[in-house]
C-alpha cells in the first residue's frame, strides 16, 4: 500500500518503458528564471494560455514523456479546467446546460485521447485491472460496509490513486464519478442535485442527444432507474413540493442489504473503464453491459451507492398518487418528510463498528485490568456496602448503558442484547488495557521548550515531571529529608511502612496466597530503639499512640505468626507505661487542671480501647496460664511505682484487671491442668502486685470519680462510668486471700460508703436508674466477698 | 483515578465553583466531570440558574466539593491512596 494512495512504481505506462530516461542536471532545468523581471508564471497562475510549462512541474523524473503534461489541451486554461472540475462533471450532466458545457469541455481532452498509441491504450486497459485488487488494502475499513464499499469501488476503483486519476484526466478521461468526492457525499446531496435538476423542470439527460463525451455511459442509466417515472410526474406538477420531500431516503446507508459483494463491483469498474476510456463512441453500448454485473443492484446502473436501490421499493406506494392527496395531507406528508430528512441527515455517519470503536475508547477510560490498584476505594467500598457481590463486567456494562442512554439494541426491547454487547465491549476494553500494560504511563518528552507530557484519563498529566534517569545507586537524601529518629516524621514513616506491608499481606490474603510476615515484623522495628522525651523505647511503642497506628494494630496483628504475636504482646506489656496514650491518660498529670484530661487525650484513650486493647484482650482470653502470668510479671517487674502509676490510668487498670481475671478464671475452671509451681508462682506475683498497691489503693479512684469526701473533685468527667475501677477491685480481691480482701475493703471504705450515699441521694431525687447503676458497680466488688450493698446497708449474700 | 474511584461511590454532594451549587450527584467520569440533579444555587446572585434543574459541569471548573462526611469511608480512602502511592512509587501490589 502506498502512502496516500500514491503509486510509487510510477505511472504504469508499459509503452513508455523503452523510452530513454532523460536525466536532467541543474543547468538544464535552470532557465534563468531568476533573472527575468516579471513573474514568469503569472499567466499560468491566472489562467492565461499556457504554451510551455517545461520540465518544472515534471515530477516523474523524466520517466513520463515530455509530451504527457501537455496532453491537456494547450488552449484549455487552468481556470477552465477548474470549471470542469471532477466534482461537478457527472452531476452537472443532470442539467442540460451544464451538461453541455461539461461535455464540451471534456470533449476536447477526449479528442486528444485518440492520439494515444495502441500500446498506451493497452496500458490503460491493464491499469485498472491490476489496481483494483489492491483496493481492499487501500482502505479496508470501507470494505466492511456495503455502501462505502460500493462508493469506494466506484470512485477509487477507477482511480486507485491520485496519480492515475490525474493522468486519466490529462488524457481526457472524465470519470463518471469522482474519486474522493463520492464516498463522502451524503446521499441527500445526490438527491439535492437530482432535485435541483428536476426543479428546473428539465427532463433527465436521455432527452438530449448524448454528447460525445465520456459521461455518456452513465447518462442513459439515470432514466433507467426507478425514480425516472416519478421525476416525470414531478414535472407535471412543478409547484408541488411533496415528491421532492418524498425523495429523501427513508433509510440511510446503514440499512443497505448485504447482497452486494466486493467482487462484482470491481468487475463492473473494470469493464467500464476500458469502455469509456478507450472507445468513447461505443460507450453507450458498453455501459449497459456493465450494469448487470454491478452486483445485485437493479437498474441503478452506475448509481449503486448509498441504498439507492432501496429507495424505489420503499417509496413507491407513497408516490403512486401524490395528486390524489389533499392539500392538507400533502402538507402533512411534506412536513413529516422534512422532519425525517432532518433527523436522518446526520444519521448513519457511523456504522456499528465505528460506534463499537468509540464505545470501546470510552470504556477503556473507565475499565481497568487492575481495579484493585486503580479503583481500590470503589471496589472495596462496594464489597463492604453491598450484600451481593456483583459481577464487575456486567455492572460496568449496565451502568454504562443506563447512564449513556445507549441503545445498542435499537428501538426494539432488546436490552439484554445491548447489555451483552456492552459486556463484550467491556471485556474487549479490559483486554486492550491489559495489552497496553505498563506502557500507559505518562509520557514525557523533553524538548527545546521544556517537557511535554501526555497524560491519560487514568493518569492525568503531572504538573511536575521528575526526571528519574539520573538516579544512581547512591541515593542522596536531601538534608531536609533526613529526620531524627525522635521526630514525628520518622514516626509517621514507620507507620506508613507498616501500612504498606499490611496492604501487601492483605492483598495476598484476598488472593489466597502464601504469606510471609517477615517483612511486616521488620517494619515494626521492635528491636530498634529511639529516644523519646522520657525514655528509650522501640519505634513501634513510640508510634502506638498515633491514631493511624492504633487503627492498623488489629490488621497487622492478624498477620503475625504466634511467636511474633507473643513477642509483640510482651513488648507492649513491658512498655505499657511508656506508651504515650497510657501515660497521658493518668489523672496524676492534670492536678493543676482540676484533673481534667484533655479532650484529645480522651478521644485517643477511647480509640486505644477500641483498637489495640480489643486485640490484646482477645489474645489474652485465648492465652494459657503461663503466658498470661508472664505478662503480669512484665508489668510487676516495672517496679512498684510502675504498677501504681498504671493503676491511675484507665487503660493500665483495665489491662491489669483483664490479666488477673484471666488467671483466676483458668485457675478456677482448669485447675487440674495447672502445676503447683504455676500456682505458687502466681501467688508470689500477686503478692508483689498487691504490695505495690497496698496503702495507696484509694488512689486508683480518680478524684473526679471518687465519692470519698476527702478526695473528691468534680469536673466534666465525674458522671462517667466508674465500673472499670470496681472491676479491678473485684478481680484483685478474687485472686487474693481473705487477708488481702480485708485490706482492700479497709482502704477503700470511704469509697464504698460514698458510693452508697450517692446512690441514696439519686434515689431520693428520683433518679432510680442512676442509683441502681452505682449500686450494681459497687456490688461487682462486694459480691466477690459474699457481700451485698443497698442504699443504706451492706449485708451478706 | 483515586478521586474518580472515590466519587463513584457518592450519592449526595454539594459543589462549588465560582457559583455555589448544591445538588445530587448523578454521574461522574474520569475527568471528574459531574452531572448534578435537582440543583439549587444562590439564585438571587445568579438568576440565570433559576430555570436550571440539572447540570453538567466540566471537572476542571470545580474548585471545591463538599461532601457529607458520613458517606466517606476515611480508612478505606486512606488505604486506597496508600495503594496508589505505592503503585506510583514502583512498589505496586500485584494482587487484589
Amino acid at each position: 500500500m502506498s502512502f496516500f494512495g500514491f503509486d510509487p512504481s510510477g505511472p504504469p505506462s508499459s509503452g513508455e518503458k523503452d523510452q530513454k530516461l532523460d536525466t536532467l542536471d541543474f543547468e538544464e532545468t535552470y532557465e534563468g528564471l531568476g533573472e527575468q523581471d516579471e513573474d514568469a508564471f503569472n499567466d499560468e497562475t491566472f489562467g492565461a494560455d499556457v504554451k510551455e510549462i517545461g520540465t518544472n512541474f515534471d515530477f516523474t523524473g523524466g520517466l513520463k514523456p515530455a509530451s504527457k503534461p501537455q496532453t491537456v489541451d494547450p488552449n484549455l486554461s487552468y481556470a477552465k479546467a477548474a470549471q470542469v472540475d471532477q466534482v461537478i462533471a457527472p452531476m452537472a450532466s443532470l442539467w442540460n446546460e451544464e451538461a453541455k458545457t461539461a461535455s464540451s469541455a471534456s470533449s476536447q481532452p477526449a479528442s486528444e485521447q485518440r492520439v494515444l498509441s495502441l500500446e498506451e491504450i493497452e496500458a490503460k486497459l491493464r491499469q485498472p485491472q491490476q489496481q483494483v485488487p489492491q483496493m481492499p488494502q487501500m482502505n479496508p475499513y470501507m470494505y466492511q460496509q456495503q455502501q462505502q464499499l460500493l462508493v469506494a469501488a466506484m470512485a477509487s476503483g477507477q482511480f486507485p490513486n491520485p496519480a492515475a486519476a490525474a493522468q486519466a484526466l490529462a488524457q481526457g478521461y472524465f470519470p463518471p464519478f469522482q474519486p474522493g468526492v463520492m464516498p463522502f457525499m451524503p446521499f441527500q446531496a445526490q438527491q439535492m442535485m437530482q432535485q435541483g435538476a428536476l426543479g428546473q423542470g428539465q427532463q433527465p439527460q436521455q432527452v438530449h442527444p448524448p454528447p460525445a463525451g465520456v459521461q455518456v455511459p452513465q447518462v442513459p442509466q439515470v432514466p433507467q432507474s426507478a425514480p425516472a417515472p416519478v421525476q416525470q410526474q414531478q414535472q407535471q406538477q412543478p409547484a408541488l413540493q411533496v415528491p421532492q420531500a418524498l425523495q429523501s431516503p427513508p433509510v440511510p446507508n446503514a440499512a443497505s442489504p448485504s447482497s452486494h459483494s466486493a467482487q462484482p463491483v470491481p468487475q463492473s469498474v473494470e469493464h467500464k473503464v476500458p469502455s469509456s476510456a478507450s472507445a468513447p463512441s461505443s460507450s453507450a453500448v458498453s455501459a449497459p453491459q456493465s450494469v448487470p454485473q454491478a452486483g445485485s443492484s437493479d437498474a441503478t446502473g452506475n448509481f449503486p451507492p448509498l441504498g439507492y436501490d432501496e429507495k424505489p421499493r420503499k417509496q413507491r406506494p407513497q408516490r403512486q398518487n401524490p395528486e390524489n392527496l389533499t392539500q392538507e395531507e400533502r402538507e402533512k406528508l411534506w412536513r413529516r418528510q422534512n422532519k425525517v430528512s432532518a433527523i436522518i441527515r446526520c444519521s448513519g455517519f457511523m456504522n456499528p463498528r465505528d460506534k463499537d470503536f468509540v464505545t470501546r475508547v470510552q470504556l477503556s477510560q473507565i475499565v481497568t485490568d487492575d481495579p484493585y490498584n486503580e479503583d481500590f476505594y470503589c471496589q472495596v467500598y462496594r464489597v463492604l456496602n453491598s450484600s451481593v457481590g456483583e459481577d464487575d463486567m456486567s455492572s460496568i456494562a449496565q451502568k454504562y448503558l443506563d447512564q449513556s442512554g445507549h441503545r445498542l439494541g435499537g428501538r426494539e426491547k432488546r436490552a439484554d442484547v445491548a447489555l451483552q454487547r456492552m459486556q463484550q465491549q467491556v471485556s474487549k476494553a479490559v483486554t486492550v488495557a491489559k495489552e497496553r500494560g505498563e506502557r500507559t504511563g505518562v509520557l514525557a518528552k523533553e524538548g527545546a521548550l521544556g517537557k511535554v507530557s501526555v497524560g491519560s484519563g487514568k493518569q492525568p498529566r503531572k504538573q511536575l515531571v521528575i526526571n528519574t534517569t539520573g538516579s544512581s545507586d547512591e541515593v542522596v537524601v536531601p538534608k531536609e529529608n533526613v529526620y531524627s529518629k525522635s521526630s514525628r516524621a520518622f514516626q509517621l514513616s514507620v507507620i506508613e511502612d507498616i501500612y504498606s506491608q499490611v496492604l501487601k499481606l492483605e492483598s495476598l490474603e484476598r488472593e489466597n496466597q502464601e504469606r510471609d510476615s517477615k517483612d511486616l515484623w521488620n517494619a515494626l522495628r521492635l528491636n530498634d530503639t529511639i529516644e523519646t522525651s522520657n525514655t528509650v523505647v522501640s519505634p513501634f511503642i513510640s508510634v502506638l499512640s498515633i491514631d493511624k497506628a492504633m487503627k492498623v494494630f488489629n490488621r497487622l496483628f492478624h498477620f503475625l505468626n504466634p511467636e511474633q504475636k507473643i513477642k509483640l504482646m510482651e513488648a507492649i506489656f513491658a512498655n505499657l507505661h511508656n506508651i504515650d496514650v497510657v501515660m497521658k491518660g493518668s489523672y496524676a498529670n492534670y492536678v493543676n487542671e482540676n484533673y481534667e484530661i484533655p479532650k484529645t487525650e480522651k478521644s485517643k484513650i477511647e480509640l486505644f480501647q477500641m483498637t489495640v486493647m480489643k486485640t490484646l484482650v482477645l489474645f489474652v482470653s485465648e492465652s494459657d496460664f503461663q503466658q498470661v502470668l508472664r505478662f503480669v510479671v512484665l508489668i510487676v517487674k516495672g517496679g512498684n511505682n510502675n504498677v501504681l502509676f498504671l493503676s491511675t490510668t484507665k487503660i493500665g487498670l483495665s489491662l491489669i484487671t483483664i490479666l488477673v481475671s484471666r488467671l483466676e478464671l483458668i485457675k478456677q475452671e482448669f485447675s487440674a491442668g495447672l502445676s503447683p509451681q504455676d500456682l505458687a508462682q502466681w501467688q508470689t506475683i500477686y503478692n508483689h502486685l498487691f504490695q505495690a498497691l497496698e496503702g495507696r489503693l484509694a488512689t486508683i479512684f480518680p478524684p473526679y470519680l471518687s465519692n470519698d469526701d476527702a478526695r473528691k473533685v468534680r469536673n466534666s468527667e465525674s458522671n462517667s462510668d466508674d465500673s472499670y475501677i470496681w472491676q479491678f477491685l473485684a478481680s484483685l480481691s478474687l485472686a487474693g486471700l481473705l487477708s488481702h480482701q480485708r485490706i482492700i475493703v479497709d482502704e477503700i471504705r470511704n469509697e464504698i460508703f460514698g458510693s452508697m450515699g450517692v446512690s441514696k441521694d439519686l434515689k431520693e431525687s428520683g433518679d432510680l436508674q442512676g442509683a441502681e447503676k452505682h449500686l450494681s458497680n459497687l456490688n461487682l466488688f462486694l459480691n466477690v466477698m459474699g457481700l451485698k450493698a443497698s442504699e443504706s446497708d451492706i449485708t451478706e449474700l | 483515578m483515586l478521586f474518580f474511584s472515590f466519587f463513584k461511590t457518592l450519592v449526595d454532594q454539594e459543589l462549588k465553583n465560582d457559583v455555589e451549587i448544591k445538588g445530587t450527584l448523578k454521574s461522574i467520569d474520569q475527568y471528574l466531570n459531574l452531572k448534578l440533579d435537582n440543583i439549587s444555587a444562590n439564585t438571587a446572585k445568579y438568576p440565570h440558574l433559576i430555570a436550571v434543574r440539572n447540570l453538567f459541569i466540566r471537572g476542571s471548573n470545580i474548585r471545591y466539593i463538599h461532601i457529607n462526611p458520613s458517606l466517606v469511608d476515611t480508612n478505606l480512602l486512606q488505604d486506597a491512596s496508600r495503594r496508589e502511592a505505592m503503585a506510583s512509587a514502583g512498589d505496586k501490589i500485584g494482587g487484589k
